[in-house]
């Protein structure tokens, strides 16, 4: 049993370092990054091919893998993201499926979908807990999802960056208006995010599969966990991301459920959004 | 009151009647013009057009953007396969009925929650349900004609496929079985947005606290519109498993519903021929694709035999720029021709418009049947090469008569055809791509010297 | 009589309401104050736009925060918005049937109406109306059916003086013809004393008179608020 839930709490940290990578992002400017998994995936396969045919140490093509993540999704939040800012949120949302879309072909055309391995250097190191052997790269998961999300509450309620951030998302002219530069926090949102979606796509190649298709769908877990959270609350997402990985890890040896145990997000995430409808009032605010 | 119920049944009405006249001709036409293995691909497009033309539906009247109508074709096909082999003497098209009324179910039931909530959760809910589908059609598969209730062969039984209906025997059979059924979904959707619940949709769109405060239930008409949408789609699902009697997983991938939506987005989310132009996209081009790089071995060499995936990166863009400028896709760009045969229909008739939609309407199928493809496209493009230069060299040469016009386009719709009779209908495709590409960057310059010399007289007016 | 007793509405820290209290009668009445005052919350509270922390709300009895929005419009509950609210991609009788159909009237009723308010070209798309057209529409869609009470938010508002004086006729014919409870929200006192009888007057979330317009306009509270534009100098 102690397996699955190390595994477990492990795969969800990791679910919950996206989400809260989605979450920050979507407070900051207002834009859901389906494509967070995408650009992560393809980045990845970049810096994994510079080190297997080019032969660059890995760390180094590790350090290239999330410098080119931040770079795409900088340049989409500032060339393509800024077009549409006065847009619906689902609007918003719909078009960073372009962008996954667009990496998921790039990806799939010059690697294929076959999977592939990326061993870290903190894969190697193992420790004994209890009886079970847990890789440093376990325990690091855990240990950054922990300290992000708490930097993360920390920047945005309490510095300037913060402030300036949530008022963005609220509303982008009226923010540029009162003097804030826009660009410096688009290009800050972007790019934190940026960086989480990379040393996620980083760690969850290695704890699980390392394939384009499936870490695009990766996004599925981290919304979920997202949902949870609402999609404001940081410490939400983290419990949300959490419970998810530990369901569907402590599904595994179950038998007749173990096939469905990647479901266990959508049942998660539906859940919370009947729970959620439940409480609604009907009472509308008319924005006129 | 009589005079108001006329004038407001021609507006809808005279799409119907040209849409019914026009997709008839090419029904009939298409089965003449092509072979097997194209008729397939054909059908199969032709069976996505319902499925496109619901996303297109629920994301142009009401902003809903919904990712899991793959999943919900799956659904469909699903329960089709699993009700056929419990339910053999029950008619084919019965059967598809009830597997539309359990997608419709289904639909409702994923989208309910969030519809009371925002777009963004309904939007993030139904992909959430594209994976979970995913994955549970993997896992399951589909029914195969044995017991149980998943329909699975037991280890050492063979599957058995359902028969086909006798008519749809052949594929031209199957052709016209799919293109009518096809034609009634298309109906009713048709029906719904042409009718009081259309009304309603535009009514939300425009504000849902107006709409509220005229009596309408925002929500109930909602869930109206993801009814009808994912009845339409579980019946196009069951039909994609009347081919060959069985379905595959692979079919109804999660990416499969992104693409979908994006391929809906460029062909055109707020009529029939953006909708038809999704389905070829989606279904006709990788194969197109295909046939033509192989006739180019140095594209093969140089992108390798991968390069389908490309498309996928053409379709992103493609999604992204049409959120972004062109909302009404393709088939908005060709909105002007859907009006001047519109007006075609009206008495007295206009001559030009009538040649115009002979033109259009009557000459492409016609070719189709009756001559060999690639003559068919060198007629084609020449004949609507000629009426497109109409407008364009008129502008351009304002003082010429409108028969001096009229002339020269004919000539370079001849020459364009000659040159597809001598050198094959890519050649013809690609002179006239460079006739249009030519003439509009010759409008341009001229459109840049005009305001030029407008300028320059206003400077010398304000110096006199 | 439309009753609400001691509404309160609260914005996060701020007070939109503050304990209100009216009663409209039959006949036209008028729901003036200062910008900020509450006028429009009260509209929405009423309509069912947005739900009061505390008070109730009923007419003749009947208990009306119980029910939402299109529910209230379909009992007969009916409001204008600033901003009005026809749709764009529709004509002026598909707007209009589009009104009758969900308020439970017939297309049949829908020409009478057309023609109660004076719209003649009917086959206009939205987006070519004059704003009188335009209002005029607003006006048409709230009387389908069977209407009981009418708010009206500023409903000559973006029209010149000559077309605005058709309206207190127009408004004062229609109260009469349904036996309507007619609120009216404004700025334009002029507009308000010409076709009001009684007029409560808000501000700062609360009701600061009420009353016909001679004592109201004479209450020296009501004159230390801000009225309002006059259009005498």
């Amino acid at each position: 049993m102690l397996p699955y839930v190390i595994a477990g709490l492990a795969l969800g940290a990791l679910y919950a370092l996206s989400g809260v990578g989605l979450v920050l992002l979507y407070r900051a400017t207002g834009v859901l990054n389906l494509a967070y998994g995408a650009v992560g995936a393809l980045c990845a396969l970049v810096g994994w091919e510079l080190n297997q045919s080019r032969g660059l140490p890995l760390e180094l093509g590790i350090l290239i893998m999330i410098l080119l993540t931040v770079t795409v999704n900088v340049l989409y939040g500032v060339l393509v993201a800024p077009l549409m800012a006065h847009r619906s949120a689902v609007v918003q949302a719909t078009a960073t499926l372009g962008l996954a879309l667009a990496c998921l072909g790039i990806a799939n055309w010059y690697w294929t979908d076959k999977a592939r391995a990326l061993r870290l250097p903190t894969d190697a190191l193992r420790f004994e807990v209890f009886g079970v052997a847990i890789s440093s790269t376990q325990a690091l998961s855990v240990l950054l999802v922990l300290v992000v999300a708490a930097v993360a509450t920390w920047l945005l309620r309490v510095t300037r960056w913060g402030t300036n951030m949530r008022a963005l998302a609220a509303d982008r002219e009226l923010t540029s208006l009162l003097g804030v530069s826009v660009r410096k926090i688009e290009v800050l949102a972007w790019g934190l995010s940026g960086v989480l979606a990379g040393v996620s796509a980083v760690l969850l190649a290695s704890l699980t599969l390392f394939s384009a298709g499936w870490l695009t769908f990766l996004v599925i877990p981290a919304l979920a966990a997202a949902l949870v959270g609402r999609l404001r609350s940081l410490w939400g997402t983290v419990a949300g991301g959490i419970t998810i990985g530990l369901a569907e890890s402590l599904l595994a040896p179950v038998s007749g459920l173990a096939q469905f145990r990647s479901a266990a997000p959508f049942v998660i995430a539906i859940a919370v959004t009947v729970w959620h409808a439940r409480k609604r009032t009907y009472a509308m605010r008319p924005s006129l | 009151m009589k005079g108001l119920k006329v004038m407001w049944e021609n507006r809808a009405k005279s799409g119907l009647t040209i849409g019914l006249l026009a997709g008839g001709l090419w029904a009939l036409a298409i089965p003449m013009a092509v072979d097997d293995y194209w008729l397939r691909i054909l059908t199969t497009s032709v069976i996505y057009v319902v499925v496109a033309a619901g996303v297109g539906l629920l994301f142009s009247r009401l902003g809903i953007v919904s990712l899991n109508q793959i999943a919900l074709m799956g659904v469909g096909g699903w329960v089709f396969l699993r009700l056929s082999y419990l339910l053999d003497a029950v008619p084919g098209m019965l059967i598809m009925c009830l597997a539309g009324l359990a997608t419709m179910g289904i639909g409702v039931l994923i989208g309910l929650p969030s519809l009371r909530l925002s777009g963004l959760s309904l939007a993030v809910v139904t992909l959430m349900f594209a994976a979970f589908a995913e994955i549970v059609f993997t896992s399951i598969g589909f029914p195969t004609g044995n017991n149980g209730w998943r329909g699975e062969p037991a280890p050492g039984e063979t599957s058995v496929a359902i028969p086909s209906p006798a008519f749809a025997e052949s594929n031209t059979g199957l052709w016209f079985y799919v293109v009518i059924t096809t034609t009634l979904m298309l109906l009713l959707l048709w029906v719904f947005l042409t009718g009081r619940w259309g009304r309603a949709w535009a009514a939300i769109k425009q504000s849902e606290p107006g709409a509220a405060s005229i009596g309408i239930h925002v929500t109930s008409s909602k869930v109206t519109a993801l009814a009808v949408v994912s009845f339409t789609t579980g019946v196009s699902g069951a039909l994609l498993a009347v081919p060959t009697g069985s379905l595959v997983s692979q079919s109804f991938s999660a990416i499969s519903s992104i693409i979908l939506f994006a391929v809906v987005l460029i062909g055109g989310a707020f009529s029939i021929v953006g909708a038809v132009l999704a389905g070829l996209l989606f279904v006709a081009l990788p194969p197109a694709l295909e046939a033509l790089v192989a006739r180019i071995p140095v594209v093969l060499d140089l992108l390798g035999p991968t390069f389908n995936n490309l498309i996928y990166v053409a379709f992103g863009i493609g999604l992204i720029q049409s959120l972004i400028a062109s909302p009404r896709g393709i088939a908005g760009d060709l909105a002007g021709v859907g009006v001047r045969l519109r007006r075609a229909q009206r008495w007295p008739l206009d001559p030009s418009d009538a040649v115009f939609a002979f033109s259009v309407l009557v000459v492409p199928p016609l070719s189709l049947a009756l001559l060999d493809l690639s003559l068919a496209v060198d007629v084609v493009a020449a004949i609507w090469i000629s009426l497109w230069l109409v407008h364009p060299l008129r502008t351009l040469w304002p003082s010429r008569s409108p028969r001096g016009i009229a002339l020269i386009g004919i000539a370079v719709g001849i020459l364009i055809g000659a040159l597809g009779f001598l050198a094959g209908p890519w050649i013809c495709l690609l002179a006239a791509l460079l006739v249009v590409v030519s003439v509009n960057f010759l409008r341009k310059r001229l459109a840049r010297r005009l305001v030029k010399m407008d300028e320059e007289l206003a400077s010398e007016g304000i110096h006199a | 009589m439309l009753n609400c007793k001691d509404v309160v509405v609260n914005f996060g820290g701020v007070r939109g309401l503050d304990g209100v209290s009216l009663a409209f009668e039959r006949g036209i009445s008028g729901l003036v104050g200062p910008n900020g005052a509450g006028k429009t919350t009260m509209l929405n509270v009423l309509s069912g736009f947005v739900s009061p922390s505390s008070g109730r709300v009923d007419f003749d009895g009947i208990d009306l925060l119980s029910l939402n929005p299109a529910g209230r419009a379909r009992w007969g509950l009916r409001r204008t918005f600033q901003q009005e609210q026809s749709v764009d991609s529709l004509t002026v009788w598909e707007n209009l049937l589009v009104a009758a159909e969900n308020l439970g009237s017939r297309p049949a009723d829908a020409r009478q109406i057309a023609d109660l308010v004076g719209l003649t070209e009917l086959d206009r798309p939205v987006p070519l109306l004059s704003m009188l057209e335009r209002r005029l529409l607003e006006l048409g869609r709230t009387i389908m059916g069977r209407p009981r009470i009418l708010f009206l938010d500023e409903p000559v508002a973006g029209l010149p003086e000559a077309e605005s004086l058709l309206f207190a006729p127009l408004i004062e014919g229609i109260c009469e013809e349904f036996s309507l409870t007619v609120v009216l929200v404004d700025h334009d006192m002029d507009f308000v004393t010409r076709t009001c009888s009684n007029i409560a007057v808000l501000d700062f979330g609360r009701l600061i008179a009420y009353g016909d317009c001679v004592s109201v306009l004479s209450d020296p509270a009501v004159k230390a608020a801000y009225l309002g534009v006059s259009n005498e100098s």
